[in-house]
């Protein structure tokens, strides 16, 4: 499995050498479910491996700590999320029954959106998608969500830092 | 340097009042001055305007609105926990959670390009690899064969001869086979497309249909079928120099060619969708393109802000 562009991988390789039983142990301790452990110390060294400069990490521990805690907060949001899509495909007039394979990707795509809009409140989140998915002025949207159009503009404005603060995490 | 809260909200504000359609002539004028004046200004902008690309995403643009906005309400797990421990997590609740998304170290020979970004590389058995923007391959080789798995973008490969190790491209469509040749490979979101530049490959789809494709030719195919086999027109190719080149094509597929080049949203009304033009336009000016666009088509473009850009009919 040679690669030979990038030397981050022979750094990270020390570093999963070092510390994976060691993650998988913390992670285990608290699951008791060897299984999922060993998946979310995984994921965690693969999240490592995104990072734009791992040479920058100065402790390793902590950091494989702080990414195993958000992906498993991440895993408990991904249920949330799939809990009230199905919810709402059951409440939706016309039964729609999407395949697993459409339900996985509407789940990431909602998971993503979750991540960057998380925060706002919904009226927020509804002028924001109405205005970016469905090109609605602010003025309509005011209307759909029975709010003046100058209280739209502020939503733009809560979510527009809210993009921000989701892109600098 | 953090930027402080101000800043962020000023640029938030001014983000606002753009995309609102309404801003007068003034107003873009000053927001213009203000992003002029301070580097770090232009920076937030654009991370800003980076949130706005996830939302591209057609399976989000498909969910009725009502089933979208119910589940992004959904209330949060997370409140069940006393905050900042892993140890109050409950035992059985993460198995298959997370489940088996990814491959594990194979995905280490990751290769990836961002937006406007492409790279050349050279593989360990000396192939030559070129990823146009917001491209990402990983490979896989061994001592049975050389597999480069294209999941997103748009890639060039000449192959080096190794008979012994069969080179294959494969996409979620299905797979490329080749000995030594040079083709071009792009993966959509309905369907493959192969162009042969050198030599020959077999294609075989995830459903099992085969062909043999000549140099020349172009083939486009999904999971399941052939779905064209036509002359290749030579411009394919033309990303690797950096230039767009298009004969007769409609404007939806020129504007889908420089996607990759822009952050933000570049939306097409489909009015003018089906436009045919033909040229030769700079990708890393993507700006530049979309104003001799404008110039020689019946079309309007409009800059509502940096990241915001519509083209519409002209009236």
């Amino acid at each position: 499995m040679g690669d030979v562009q990038n030397p981050h991988y022979r750094m990270i390789g020390q570093m999963f050498q070092k510390d994976y039983r060691w993650l998988c142990a913390a992670v285990g301790r608290t699951l008791g479910c060897p299984h999922s452990a060993q998946d979310i110390a995984s994921e965690t060294f693969l999240r490592v491996l995104a990072l734009p400069d791992p040479t920058a990490i100065r402790e390793p521990r902590a950091l494989l700590t702080t990414i195993a805690r958000r992906l498993v907060y991440e895993g408990w949001r991904r249920q949330d999320l799939e809990r009230a899509y199905l919810d709402s495909l059951a409440l939706a007039p016309e039964p729609v029954h999407p395949s697993p394979e459409e339900r996985a990707l509407v789940i990431e795509a909602l998971l993503a959106v979750d991540r960057l809009l998380n925060g706002l409140s919904a009226k927020a989140k509804a002028a924001f998608l109405y205005h970016q998915l469905d090109g609605l002025t602010y003025s309509e949207i005011g209307e759909r969500l029975g709010v003046s159009t100058s209280r739209v503009q502020q939503y733009m404005v809560e979510a527009f830092k809210r993009c921000y603060q989701a892109m600098q995490a | 340097m953090r930027p402080d809260e101000a800043v962020i909200d000023e640029a938030a504000q001014w983000m606002a009042l753009l995309q609102s359609g309404e801003a007068s002539a003034g107003e873009r004028a000053a927001f213009e001055a203000w992003r002029a004046a301070d580097p770090r200004h232009q920076r937030i902008i654009e991370q800003m305007g980076g949130g706005l690309n996830l939302l591209r995403n057609p399976t989000l643009r498909g969910l009725p609105r009502n089933s979208l906005l119910h589940s992004l309400n959904a209330p949060s797990s997370r409140r069940r926990f006393l905050s900042g421990s892993l140890s109050v997590l409950g035992i059985a609740v993460l198995a298959g959670l997370l489940g088996r998304r990814y491959g594990w170290l194979p995905e280490a020979g990751e290769l990836a390009t961002g937006t406007g970004e492409r790279r050349d590389f050279t593989l360990e058995d000396g192939s030559a690899l070129s990823l146009n923007a917001r491209t990402r391959v990983v490979t896989q080789f061994d001592a049975v064969q050389r597999l480069l798995a294209l999941r997103t973008g748009e890639l060039l490969v000449d192959v080096a001869k190794d008979p012994a190790r069969p080179f294959v491209v494969e996409t979620e469509h299905g797979r490329m086979r080749a000995l030594g040749t040079k083709f071009l490979v792009q993966q959509n979101d309905d369907f493959t497309r192969l162009v042969m530049l050198h030599s020959q490959v077999e294609v075989v789809t995830a459903g099992g249909a085969r062909q043999v494709v000549e140099a020349g030719e172009s083939l486009r195919f999904n999971a399941q079928d052939i779905l064209a086999l036509e002359r290749s027109n030579g411009q394919e190719s033309a990303w690797v120099q950096g230039r767009l080149e298009v004969r007769d094509r409609p404007l939806s597929e020129v504007i889908d060619g420089l996607r990759p080049y822009r952050r933000g949203i570049l939306h097409l009304s489909p009015e003018v969708a089906d436009l045919r033009l033909s040229g030769l336009y700079p990708l890393d000016d993507s700006d530049r393109t979309l104003q001799l666009l404008e110039r020689s088509l019946p079309i309007r473009v409009t800059w509502h802000n940096p990241y915001w850009v519509s083209i519409d009919a002209r009236l």
